[in-house]
């Protein structure tokens, strides 16, 4: 990230601001979207993380530590979207079939079908560690340090909610394997 | 049965897939919202006390244990007591934060490598001549209090350094997964917590130390804080 952009948009320039909004959006949005498994929700949360960027800015100590603490604030975000949508509906509406299919076919089409009502399982806490580490292929030092937390925590974070998606993989790939072979 | 090099491939495959644009309203409404949008202060920056020894002299007076006085600055009267938004009815998560919660024992190494993981260098440390709290090894007690029957009345919180105490002060739980604690009051630090069974993970997510100074005060303080809450879990006492 820009330094400089970040020092002027804790200045006040909203015209940095912006253009720090436009290089870190996409990434935010799209770690929100992988955390939250919701279009709508992954938007409001992006949202919300980039005012408080902008509302707290002035207080980031260290600017060459923005992607971190963006990062932090986005899970913070994610969290407060997750909670707030927990009162009024349950957490059952899978994704819309939007997205590309895998080169793998049909096989991949089942992993994703899994994988999703296995992910939807864990904790917000558990979604963000699996998300920052493989899919931002953050190092798990640097997980614990964005969101927060002991190493340790991270770790068993991680290796809970690997072995749950792990489970759904498994379970959910039996039945289908006794149907294939009827 | 998959692999473990199995999940992982497909996890991250699977990851891969889906959205990454934000869409250009959301960043208009974010823009569109700036100017209605406050940047807060940087309380940090603004404090300024005349001399930079004054963490240290604190420290002297407040304890005999050098790294308790990082900590127990925050033991500087800040006047009036009570603070706003205090809930009169206890919620689930107050009366889950309330006891007795202990760290097992963690060494100086530990806490320094939790320092360090945490994005503070050997520098930064040097510069605020920052040792680890309570000496070689050590362990934290937190006893969260519980309401009093005058809901305006603050509930306590005090940090115990093995038998010491290392801080006292009050604490108000915001929300599920967030408390502040300050002194009478002010409640000037975030934390965020988590419970699990008997286990209670905190990590302090923002510090507005009203008696550090800029630079070598306000970065022990980080430190301390850091080295505390994040080096280990607590767990539930009877």
């Amino acid at each position: 990230m820009d330094t400089e952009l970040v020092v002027r948009a804790q200045r006040g320039d909203e015209g940095a601001f912006a253009s720090l909004a436009v290089a870190v959006g996409d990434r935010l949005h799209a770690v929100a979207h992988r955390i939250l498994r919701d279009t709508a929700l992954a938007e409001d949360a992006t949202q919300q993380a980039l005012l408080t960027v902008w509302r707290d800015l002035p207080q980031l100590r260290d600017p060459a530590r923005f992607d971190a603490w963006s990062y932090r604030l986005l899970v913070r975000a994610c969290y407060a979207e997750a909670r707030r949508t927990r009162r009024w509906a349950p957490n059952l509406r899978l994704l819309p079939a939007d997205e590309p299919m895998g080169a793998d076919g049909t096989g991949l089409v089942i992993d994703r079908d899994q994988l999703e009502r296995g992910f939807r399982r864990l904790s917000m806490e558990h979604r963000a560690v699996v998300v920052l580490h493989h899919y931002l292929d953050l190092p798990l030092s640097e997980v614990a340090d964005t969101l927060g937390v002991p190493l340790g925590t991270v770790r068993s974070r991680l290796h809970h909610a690997m072995r749950g998606l792990r489970a759904a993989l498994d379970a959910d790939a039996r039945p289908t394997r006794r149907e294939g072979s009827l | 049965m998959s692999t473990e090099r199995d999940v992982t491939r497909i996890v991250r495959s699977w990851l891969d897939e889906g959205v990454t644009q934000l869409p250009d309203r959301v960043l208009d409404a974010v823009l569109d919202q700036l100017p209605a949008t406050p940047q807060r202060r940087a309380d940090w920056l603004a404090r300024r006390f005349p001399r930079m020894n004054t963490f240290v002299r604190i420290a002297a007076a407040a304890a005999a244990v050098i790294l308790v006085a990082i900590v127990g600055i925050k033991l500087l009267p800040l006047g009036g007591v009570g603070g706003p938004g205090v809930s009169p009815t206890p919620t689930a998560s107050e009366t889950a934060l309330v006891g007795r919660w202990v760290t097992p024992d963690v060494t100086c190494e530990q806490q320094k490598a939790t320092v360090l993981a945490a994005g503070y260098t050997a520098e930064q440390m040097a510069l605020s001549e920052w040792t680890c709290p309570g000496g070689t090894t050590n362990h934290y007690t937190i006893i969260f209090g519980g309401p009093a029957a005058d809901p305006n009345v603050p509930k306590t919180l005090v940090l115990y350094e093995r038998s010491a105490v290392g801080w006292s002060g009050v604490y108000r739980v915001v929300d599920a997964s967030t408390f502040e604690a300050g002194d009478s009051g002010t409640y000037y630090i975030t934390y965020h917590f988590a419970i699990s069974g008997n286990r209670l993970t905190i990590d302090m997510v923002r510090d507005d130390c009203p008696s550090c100074t800029p630079g070598a005060s306000l970065l022990g303080e980080l430190m301390a804080q850091t080295a505390i809450y994040e080096t280990s879990s607590f767990t539930r006492q009877p």
